[in-house]
């Protein structure tokens, strides 16, 4: 157990070291209803490279590897969600109607559901209900592979935002009436970005 | 240990106060080699609880005025196609409460600082392998299924390795080890020790042209809980699945089906072998879903009855919480859900209908048996969109009746007597007020049972009322109400309330402050059950990602 305290120590050490060493955060932009959250971006590393491997299969049953969207010079989204979750419905709701308007500029919104076997079922069923015109790419999580590696507090609703070159650049937990112009003012500045 | 334990947490907190300044990180590179960046990436909960009362006895017992903080480190390292992780998990106890009484502790509260989990991994195109702790399903989960249940606060994994090889259209998933479950209790601060059971199984998988993937596979488990050294209780489970998600324009399929044999040194609860059926049917035809299912599970028992009750598998029964079948080894029937979308789906009404013989002993007969019973369920609602705003209201009735074996009406059916009754509502509304948001969410139930020579009815229920300004901060005023007799603590206030404000600091940080008291309740998630406890004191939540 001793040994765990300078493990700790080098650890901290590291990711506060290398956060000093980051890059100054560029001013954006900002949109007013944009200001609450934050106002500035700091694109860090390219994390889409430590998903890019994971495969997945969608709600067809279709293998789909995260490598073939994310860092492919479109800004993806990524959100958890389940079929017990209200604002998770709500969410995707909107998220749907944002990959419609905005899938042409290069967005794209994938729905990553976590939902344990009993309610797996409806996953389908619930995502039609939401999305009619089929704009979200679902993926089913049901060994939790993904959701450890990029929501590892397993809440929900929980969506992450990877820039155009696969930078994980934001990340955001729960969902509120109107969070989604917070998102879609994140989304506009970096599908502005090339 | 104790010293230990402190100094990580004021390293933890040192790190949250330097880090909420700060602008917001996600990943960060440690390095870059051959155009590939080392990531580094960090996520820090920290809970303050003070937990003045539990209701679980009449008086205040060890588990009661316990100041806590309870902590869990994240860290994820990757570099291409490889990377680690580490989770720590950690306890300091400032204050633990009464002394424990005469007979000894009932719960078991220390100070603890651990490895909670801890995996290594490759993925490749068409390999992957992971060796520490790792989670696997197995079709829809009803042979094997190690995950986590984050509902009733369970986090299980498998301490052992995971391979799987994919070519194209053929997936072969290889897992062994031992059931590794989280040793720090969030719900409680209790302590509970790993189950280390040891688990092993194999599946093939094949995609059949991209119409339906066919699956078979083989689970073995030998049980680290018999008393006596040279005694064992060991599963053997193999297994088929079939989904169909496109058949036709409009329709999609799930089959699965297991089989359990049970070899045991000692009597083992449940008898010897088992067998699982699940099949469920989705029908699309325009604006009317049609969900129906059937199962029949006997004797079909895989995990223990610890505290909480750990299963290593999930039955994939499509249930609300509130009708899951409280055993669900035992049984046998069907459900059926239609949900239409009306006004280009702005109005959403719903309807689901189930019905199950059961019985919770499971070496009696299933309809015949001492202790079967039927339980029917009716439940109905209507989700309705009103402009920006959304309205969510249902309302289900369900009723559980024992058989009276060996009693016969006129007709010659076996009679039967009323055991629980269920009324229940439950709603939600949302309604964005400009930058603004109010959300309200209510569920209640007015239940009818036997306590002793005659029945009682109790109300139980909770109100909670979110106001959210600008997607940053929101507060919260919430309620809730249990007038049970049969609760542990008959001095319990049948009335509740807290306040809870959340704020968002930045992007990767969030701060969440609660206080004042809430009822405790059954959560069942996929057949697993648990008695949550109420809790009155404060709760501080700290959530960083750096």
């Amino acid at each position: 157990m001793r040994r765990l305290l300078p493990t700790l120590l080098v650890c901290f050490a590291l990711s506060a070291g290398c956060a000093a060493r980051s890059p100054a955060p560029r001013a954006v932009t900002s949109s007013p209803s944009s200001k609450t959250a934050s106002s500035t971006d700091t694109p860090a590393g390219s994390a889409g490279g430590a998903v890019a491997n994971i495969s997945l299969r969608d709600d067809r049953g279709r293998w789909v590897r995260l490598g073939d969207l994310i860092g492919q010079q479109r800004v993806v989204l990524v959100t958890f969600w389940a079929t017990w979750c209200a604002p998770c419905m709500t969410e995707l709701s909107r998220l749907a109607d944002m990959q419609r308007r905005r899938g042409a500029e290069g967005l794209r919104v994938v729905a990553v559901n976590t939902d344990p076997p009993a309610s797996q079922g409806r996953a389908r069923s619930v995502v039609r209900r939401v999305d009619r015109g089929g704009q979200l790419l679902v993926l089913m999580d049901q060994e939790s592979i993904l959701m450890r590696e990029l929501n590892p507090r397993a809440t929900l609703p929980y969506y992450v935002l990877f820039d155009r070159g696969g930078a994980l650049v934001h990340s955001h937990q729960g969902y509120q009436p109107g969070d989604e112009r917070a998102i879609e003012a994140r989304v506009g500045r970096l599908l502005g970005k090339q | 240990m104790g010293a230990n334990s402190r100094a990580w947490f004021v390293l933890m907190g040192a790190a949250a106060l330097a880090a909420l300044p700060s602008p917001a990180r996600a990943d960060v590179e440690l390095a870059r080699q051959w155009d590939e960046p080392l990531l580094l990436s960090t996520t820090s909960t920290l809970l303050l609880e003070y937990r003045h009362d539990n209701f679980d006895g009449k008086t205040l017992t060890e588990n009661d005025r316990v100041l806590d903080l309870l902590g869990r480190l994240n860290a994820r390292l990757t570099y291409g196609s490889v990377g680690a992780s580490v989770r720590l998990d950690g306890i300091y106890l400032f204050h633990r409460g009464n002394r424990c009484p005469e007979g000894g502790c009932r719960v078991d509260l220390r100070d603890d600082l651990r490895v909670g989990q801890f995996s290594a991994w490759y993925r490749g195109a068409w390999l992957e392998l992971v060796g520490g702790d790792v989670t696997v399903q197995f079709g829809r989960g009803l042979a094997l299924s190690i995950r986590r249940v984050d509902e009733i606060g369970v986090d299980l994994a498998l301490r052992g390795g995971r391979a799987r090889l994919r070519r194209g259209a053929h997936t072969v998933t290889v897992v062994a080890g031992l059931t590794n479950h989280n040793e720090v209790d969030f719900a409680t601060a209790e302590f509970i020790a790993d189950p280390q059971d040891l688990i092993a199984g194999a599946r093939y998988e094949a995609d059949l042209a991209g119409f339906a993937t066919l699956g078979a596979h083989y689970v073995f488990s030998d049980f680290n809980e018999t008393p006596d050294p040279d005694g064992f209780i060991r599963y053997h489970i193999p297994g088929v699945s079939l989904e169909i998600p496109t058949l036709g324009e409009h329709l999609s399929l799930a089959f699965e089906g297991a089989y359990l044999r049970r070899d045991a040194s000692t009597l083992v609860e449940g008898g010897t072998n088992g067998y699982a059926l699940f099949a469920g049917l989705t029908g699309y035809f325009g604006p009317v879903t049609l969900l129906l299912e059937a199962k029949h599970y006997r004797r079909f028992r895989f995990g223990r009855n610890d505290k909480p009750a750990l299963r290593y598998h999930e039955p994939p029964s499509l249930e609300r919480f509130d009708q899951q079948v409280p055993n669900n080894d035992n049984v046998l029937g069907g459900r059926l859900r239609l949900t239409v979308d009306l006004r280009g789906g702005d109005t959403v009404p719903f309807v689901n209908l189930l019905a199950y013989a059961l019985n919770d002993q499971v070496d009696e007969s299933l309809l015949d048996g001492k202790n079967s019973r039927v339980a029917y369920h009716l439940y109905a609602g209507v989700e309705q969109k009103l402009g920006p705003a959304s309205l969510k209201l249902s309302f289900g009735f369900r009723e559980d009746r024992w058989l009276d074996p060996g009693k016969r009406d006129d007709s010659g059916a076996v009679t039967a007597h009323i055991k629980r009754r269920v009324f229940r509502t439950d709603g939600s509304l949302s309604v964005p007020l400009g930058r603004h948001s109010l959300d309200a969410k209510w569920e209640h139930r007015t239940e009818l049972r036997p306590l002793f020579s005659s029945d009682v009815t109790f109300h139980k229920g909770r109100f909670t009322l979110t106001y959210g300004l600008g997607g940053w901060i929101s507060l919260a005023a919430l309620l809730s109400w249990d007038h049970d007799p049969d609760d542990d603590d008959p001095i319990q206030p049948s009335l509740l309330g807290g306040g809870e404000v959340t704020l968002h600091m930045g992007r990767q940080a969030m701060l969440k402050l609660f206080g004042g008291g809430l009822h405790g309740g059954l959560v069942c998630v996929s057949g697993s059950c648990r008695q949550l406890p109420s809790f009155l004191g404060a709760r501080s939540e700290l959530v960083l990602r750096f």
